[in-house]
C-alpha cells in the first residue's frame, strides 16, 4: 500500500514537472535548472513584482506558504471572466499570479527563491515595455474642416480635407513630401474603399497603448461603447465582466474604467490616439483625415477599444499588457493592435523568449482562441517590429505566428529606424521625417492626436508604431469584407493571406539612402542590408481582398490565343515580376481544350482554349529578384496564385457577362 | 332609321373587336431576370464554375447587371440596351460594346437570349426579384 502511494506520488510529481518543461531528446525528462525557470532579467523590469506561473492552480495555503518574507502577497494576474473559465484553464491563465514585493528588496533573490519551489514552473520579471515611436509629434497647422460649400471629394472618394496629406493611402510621388517620394508607396486602399468595403461596426480593434482620446471628433462615432456600463451606475460593474465603468475600454495602469490621454503631455504623447486614427478615424465626414477602416461616413467604420497600459509616464509592464490582451479577448475584440515592445537587451538570448513563453505569450494564445466575429475562429494579434534599427524584430512581435510590422517611408525604402530581419513579417507605411530636401514633416504619418498635443487635433508621427495600425486596419477590413461576402477562415489561413498580400519591396534595395535622424546631421543607410529582410514585402489592401474572395474566375475567349489580366492578384509590381511557371493539370487542360501551353507576359496570362469550359491555372512568380532565394542563394520570395479560367465564345475586357 | 344606324355601328364595333386581324405584340424585355440555364451546359454553370447573373432591363433602355463567376463577389455593370425587332444589343457604361448581340424571345416568365455572333450559346433567364443585398 505504501509502495502504491509512493508510486502515485511519484507519478503526480512527474506530471507537475512535465507540465513545466519541454521534452528533449525524445523521451527523456530533465529536472529544470533554477535558472531555466527564470525569464528575463531585472533590467528594464518593475521592481515591485514578479509574474509567477504555477505548475497547477495553487491553493490559498500554497500561496500563503510562499508569500513570506519579501513577498507581500499574491494576486491572480488574470482576473477570471464568467463563462471563460474553460478557455482560461486551457491556456493556463489561471496558473499565473503576480507576486507583489516590497520596494527596495533584492528582486533577483526573490525570483530565485520562487524558482526553487517545485510548485512554480516559471518566474518572469515584469518587464516595462516601450512604445515603438520616438514620442515626437509635429502638429498639423492648417485647417482641418472643409467649408460646407466645398467639401470636395478626393481621388479616394471621401471628403476628408486632410486626406491629400495621407500619402500612406495614395502616394502619387508628390515631391513636396520628399524629393525621393515614390508613386505607389502606399497601402493601395483606393479600390477597396470604392468597391468592396470601408469597415463594419461589428468589428472591434483593441488599441493596446496609451489611452485613446475617445472625445476626439474624428474618432467619437467609431469608438467602441460598452452600453451596459455607459447606461449603468458609476462605480458598479454593471455588466459583470470584472471591470468597473469600462465604457470605451479599460485603464489597466490605474485600474479604472476611466481612460486618460492627455494629463501630462510630456508623457501622454497622443500615441494611442494617433494609432486609433490610422485604424478608424471617421471617413467622409468633411473633417480631418481618413482611417483605413473608418467607414464611409454612414456609421459603418470598425470600432476602437482603448486598452490603456501606459499613463503619465507609468505603466507598460507585462502584467498590464497581458491583462489588456485578455480583456480585449473577453470583450469582443477581433484584432489587437500593439505598437509597443520589449526594450532591446531584455533577453539573455533570442531563444530564451521562444523557449519559455511568458505571460504575454499565453495571453496572446488565449486571444487567438477567442472567437469574436462570424468570420474567424479566433483573434489576430499585430505588433510593431520596433524602432531600434535592429536586424531582428523586437519581442513580443517576434514571437512565432504573431504578425510583426516593419516600416517604409514615402520613398518606398526602409526607414532609418525600422527593425528588420528575422521575425519581421511585412512592411507598411511608418513615415519618415527629414527626407531630402528636409523641408517638411509630410513624410511622416498624419493622424489624430489630443488637442493638448496639437491644437488642430492632428499631427505627424513616425515609427513602426504607425506601420502596425495600417496592417491592423487592413486586417479589420479583411474581416469586414469576408463577413460581407459570407466567407469564413481559420486564423492561420487568414494570417497567411494577410502577410502574403504584399508587393515586391526588395527590388529597390540597392545603393544607399540619405536620411536625417537628428536635424543638421545627415546619415547614410546601406540599403543592401535590408535585402530579403523586410518580410514578404509591402502590404497591399486590394490584393488581400482578392485573396479573401478566393480563386478569381476570369474569362478567356474560345478559339483564340488571348490574354487575361491577372495583375491585380500579383500586386502593383506584377509587370516587373519574374514569372517562373504556368501550370495546368491534364484534366483542366482537356476541359479547356488548350491548343498550346499558357504563358505569362507583362502581368498577363496568355491562353488559347478551344472548348467551352473551365479549368484552374497556377502561376508562379518570384518577387524581389529573378530567382527564388534559399540558404545559399540571394533571391526573392516565391509567389503562387491560382486562377480559374472560364472559356466562352467571347470576352469583354471589362469582364462583363453580356 | 336612326336606331338602325346605331345598331349597325354597334355590331361593326363588336365584330371589329372580335374578328379583326391580331396585331403582333411588340417584344418587351423589361424587368428583372436571373440566369437559370446555359443550353450547352444544361445549368447555370460552365465547367465546375457556377455562374450567377442578374439583369435589370429598365424601361428607359438602361440596364444594371450583377454577376458572380465562381467564388468571390457580385460585380455590378451598367449600360444601355437597344432592341431592334428581336435583336438585342448593348453597351456598358465604360463605352465597351457587349461581347455579342442576341436574338431574344420572351414567353411568360422566361427570356431566351441566343448569341448571334457565332450562334453557339443560348441563355435562359427567368423572371425574378433581384436580391436587395446586391443593389
Amino acid at each position: 500500500m505504501i509502495k502504491k502511494v509512493s508510486f502515485l506520488a511519484f507519478l503526480l510529481m512527474t506530471a507537475i514537472v512535465w507540465s513545466c518543461q519541454k521534452i528533449e531528446d525524445g523521451m527523456s525528462l530533465e529536472i529544470p535548472r533554477i535558472e531555466d525557470k527564470i525569464l528575463h532579467t531585472k533590467a528594464g523590469a518593475s521592481s515591485n513584482g514578479l509574474l509567477v506561473k504555477f505548475a497547477a492552480v495553487p491553493t490559498d495555503g500554497q500561496l500563503a506558504e510562499l508569500a513570506v518574507g519579501q513577498i507581500t502577497d499574491f494576486e491572480p494576474l488574470f482576473p477570471s471572466t464568467p463563462g471563460k473559465e474553460e478557455l482560461e484553464k486551457k491556456f493556463e491563465l489561471d496558473r499565473w499570479y503576480v507576486a507583489n514585493i516590497a520596494e527596495g528588496i533584492d528582486i533577483d533573490g526573490v525570483a530565485r527563491k520562487l524558482a526553487e519551489s517545485n510548485k512554480v514552473c516559471l518566474v518572469e520579471y515584469d518587464i516595462r515595455m516601450k512604445l515603438a515611436t520616438d514620442g515626437l509629434t509635429f502638429p498639423y497647422e492648417g485647417p482641418v474642416e472643409a467649408p460646407a460649400t466645398r467639401a470636395a471629394m478626393s481621388d479616394l472618394g471621401f471628403n476628408d480635407p486632410l486626406i491629400s496629406e495621407q500619402w500612406n493611402y495614395y502616394n502619387l510621388g508628390d515631391l513636396s513630401i520628399a524629393s525621393t517620394a515614390y508613386a505607389g508607396a502606399d497601402i493601395n486602399i483606393k479600390d477597396t474603399w470604392s468597391s468592396l468595403t470601408a469597415g463594419d461596426p461589428s468589428i472591434i480593434v483593441a488599441v493596446i497603448d496609451q489611452g485613446v482620446d475617445y472625445t476626439h471628433p474624428d474618432l467619437v462615432p467609431n469608438m467602441w461603447v460598452n452600453e451596459v456600463e455607459k447606461n449603468g451606475k458609476q462605480g458598479v460593474d454593471d455588466d459583470g465582466n470584472g471591470y468597473i465603468d469600462d465604457i470605451h475600454g479599460f485603464n489597466f495602469v490605474d485600474g479604472k474604467g476611466e481612460i486618460n490621454y492627455d494629463r501630462d503631455v510630456d508623457y501622454d504623447t497622443g500615441h494611442a490616439t494617433h494609432c486609433a486614427g490610422i485604424i478608424a478615424a471617421v471617413n467622409n465626414n468633411g473633417l480631418g483625415m481618413a482611417g483605413v477602416a473608418g467607414g464611409t461616413g454612414n456609421n459603418d467604420g470598425v470600432k476602437i477599444m482603448s486598452c490603456q497600459i501606459f499613463s503619465q509616464g507609468y505603466g507598460g509592464e507585462t502584467r498590464f499588457s497581458s491583462r489588456a490582451i485578455k480583456y480585449a479577448a473577453d470583450n469582443g475584440a477581433s484584432i489587437i493592435s500593439c505598437s509597443y515592445g520589449y526594450p532591446g537587451g531584455t533577453f539573455m538570448s533570442d531563444g530564451e523568449f521562444l523557449s519559455k513563453d511568458g505571460a504575454e505569450a499565453d495571453a496572446v494564445r488565449y486571444f487567438e482562441a477567442s472567437k469574436n466575429n462570424d468570420v474567424l475562429d479566433g483573434g489576430i494579434a499585430i505588433y510593431a517590429s520596433g524602432n531600434d534599427g535592429d536586424p531582428y524584430a523586437g519581442y513580443p512581435g517576434a514571437l512565432n505566428d504573431i504578425i510583426s510590422v516593419s516600416a517604409f517611408g514615402p520613398d518606398y525604402l526602409p526607414t532609418f529606424y525600422t527593425n528588420y530581419g528575422p521575425g519581421c513579417n511585412i512592411v507598411a507605411p511608418g513615415g519618415e521625417a527629414y527626407l531630402p530636401p528636409w523641408t517638411s514633416y509630410k513624410g511622416m504619418i498624419l493622424s489624430t492626436v489630443p488637442l493638448k498635443v496639437a491644437p488642430s487635433g492632428y499631427g505627424y508621427k513616425q515609427g513602426t508604431s504607425m506601420a502596425c495600425p495600417h496592417v491592423s486596419g487592413i486586417a479589420a477590413l479583411g474581416i469586414a469584407y469576408s463577413q460581407k461576402i459570407g466567407k469564413k477562415f481559420n486564423i492561420r489561413d487568414f494570417k497567411n493571406m494577410l502577410v502574403s498580400s504584399a508587393n515586391d519591396f526588395d527590388s529597390r534595395l540597392n545603393g544607399t539612402k540619405t536620411y536625417v535622424q537628428v536635424p543638421g546631421s545627415p546619415g547614410s543607410l546601406n540599403l543592401g542590408k535590408y535585402m530579403k529582410k523586410m518580410g514578404t514585402g509591402s502590404i497591399d489592401a486590394w490584393v488581400f481582398m482578392m485573396k479573401i474572395e478566393g480563386v478569381p474566375c476570369l474569362t478567356a475567349e474560345m478559339g483564340k490565343n488571348g490574354w487575361v489580366d491577372v495583375s491585380e492578384y500579383f500586386g502593383t509590381s506584377s509587370k516587373n515580376l519574374t514569372y517562373l511557371s504556368v501550370e495546368v493539370s491534364d484534366k483542366d487542360r482537356e476541359a479547356l481544350g488548350l491548343a498550346a501551353d499558357p504563358y505569362m507576359e507583362y502581368g498577363r496570362l496568355y491562353i488559347h482554349p478551344t472548348k467551352m469550359g473551365s479549368g484552374k491555372v497556377t502561376i508562379k512568380a518570384v518577387g524581389g529578384g529573378t530567382v527564388v532565394g534559399g540558404d545559399d542563394v540571394v533571391g526573392g520570395m516565391e509567389i503562387t496564385q491560382e486562377v480559374s479560367i472560364i472559356s466562352r465564345p467571347f470576352k469583354v475586357n471589362n469582364g462583363g457577362w453580356l | 332609321m336612326k336606331f338602325r344606324l346605331i345598331m349597325m355601328l354597334a355590331v361593326s364595333l363588336i365584330m371589329a373587336s372580335c374578328g379583326g386581324e391580331k396585331q403582333p405584340k411588340a417584344l418587351d424585355i423589361t424587368g428583372q431576370w436571373e440566369l437559370t440555364d446555359i443550353i450547352e451546359t444544361k445549368s447555370a454553370q460552365i465547367g465546375s464554375e457556377t455562374i450567377e447573373v442578374y439583369i435589370d432591363f429598365k424601361e428607359d433602355n438602361t440596364f444594371a447587371l450583377w454577376q458572380k463567376l465562381g467564388e468571390g463577389r457580385h460585380r455590378k455593370y451598367e449600360g444601355t440596351w437597344t432592341l431592334t425587332e428581336s435583336v438585342l444589343t448593348g453597351k456598358y457604361s465604360d463605352g465597351k460594346a457587349w461581347g455579342a448581340s442576341y436574338e431574344v424571345s420572351r414567353e411568360e416568365g422566361t427570356l431566351t437570349m441566343s448569341e448571334q455572333k457565332a450562334g453557339i450559346q443560348t441563355y435562359i433567364y427567368n423572371s425574378c426579384t433581384i436580391p436587395s443585398s446586391l443593389k
